[in-house]
């Protein structure tokens, strides 16, 4: 009995879930009730003068401090509910600039969401003002270095050099010749891959508001046999969009051929562009 | 353009979790999650993706074995 009081008692505590910040009042009334990552409870908004949150209750049975750190490292758990997160943050911000709020920013009260929203209104407002109009866009680079390999010769006039010198010598002299070769490929092929990152990622810079780069992930996980070099996020304005596209058509057909692939993710909401608290851009 | 088209996706996994879990405006809030480690978390996420689309071809008895494995 004891127990299932207990039970009774935990399911009435909440936490208040914030996924972003947006101009305005009322949002979502004209889209109808929306579950939240907390499937029980809508998507609501509380307001402060011209913005405001568009959270959620969460039960703390689930969302309580002590409940999330197990959580964590549940892995079906949080697969769900980042991908809700995700795609609550995509509802809000269609059509308009979001400041998106990390996973699980959630606070025990509508008034404490309100005094969060007080407390950094100068900063919310004038990072939805910068970010109107604009999205993030994800740009991989990944290189396949047995293909550049393969091509380097067309390229570097030192490797060119080398192998043509070693098609004139003795075994002997061949040998020396092409431990020099080997060395030379290495270089050749870091000082390529070096320069499609920086250019690659140069190019895209200039057709971007604002640009960043992140974490270069290693094999083990992005599960692919090429590397990772590039890993960049760009905001960009809507009309650009297009011109952006091409510039990253140009790229492949600069370096595709030598090994480089490109991939392309978004629009996401400005994750790595908004700077207030200590979620600053990285 | 060359052969090779640009891979172009809405999102992926490692986006989606690199950007939820590491990004965004972080403020403190009542309470919060604290992700020490993307890395390891993520690894977590793509062991799980890998073993439903394994135990879609192994069906329940291998998803069952590979489940406590993990």
């Amino acid at each position: 009995m004891v127990a299932e009081n207990e039970r009774l008692l935990s399911e009435m505590e909440h936490g208040y879930y914030v996924y972003g910040v947006v101009a305005g009042d009322g949002w979502p009334a004209a889209e109808g009730p929306m579950a939240g990552i907390d499937l029980a409870y809508p998507l609501y908004t509380l307001s402060h003068q011209a913005i405001q949150a568009v959270v959620s209750k969460v039960s703390l049975r689930e969302f309580g401090q002590e409940s999330l750190e197990a959580r964590i490292n549940d892995a079906e758990w949080l697969t769900a509910k980042v991908c809700a997160h995700e795609s609550i943050l995509e509802t809000i911000s269609a059509g308009r600039a979001v400041i998106p709020m990390r996973f699980c920013s959630i606070y025990n009260s509508e008034g404490r969401v309100r005094e969060m929203l007080a407390q950094h209104y100068d900063d919310f407002v004038a990072n939805l003002a910068r970010l109107e109009g604009k999205r993030e866009w994800g740009i991989k680079v990944y290189f396949d270095e047995s293909r550049l390999a393969d091509g380097i010769e067309q390229i570097s006039d030192r490797v060119k050099e080398l192998k043509a010198e070693m098609a004139t010598k003795s075994a002997g002299a061949a040998y020396i010749l092409r431990k020099k070769l080997d060395a030379a490929t290495s270089e050749e092929i870091e000082r390529v891959s070096n320069e499609c990152a920086q250019r690659g990622h140069d190019r895209l810079s200039s057709h971007a508001v604002q640009s960043t780069l992140t974490a270069l992930r290693d094999r083990q996980l992005t599960g692919r046999r090429d590397e990772m070099i590039l890993n960049g996020a760009y905001l960009v304005v809507e009309g650009q969009l297009a011109v952006f596209r091409g510039e990253l058509e140009r790229l492949q057909g600069d370096y595709g051929d030598l090994g480089f692939s490109f991939e392309m993710t978004g629009p996401w909401p400005p994750f790595n562009f908004v700077t207030i608290g200590s979620g600053d851009v990285a | 353009m060359s052969q090779l088209a640009i891979k172009e996706k809405r999102v992926t996994l490692l986006d989606l979790v690199d950007r939820i879990l590491d990004k965004g405006v972080i403020l403190t809030g009542d309470i919060t999650i604290a992700v020490a480690d993307v890395d390891l978390v993520y690894l977590g996420v793509k062991l799980l993706l890998s073993s439903i689309e394994a135990a879609e071809r192994m069906h329940v008895a291998g998803y069952a074995s590979m489940k406590a494995k993990s």
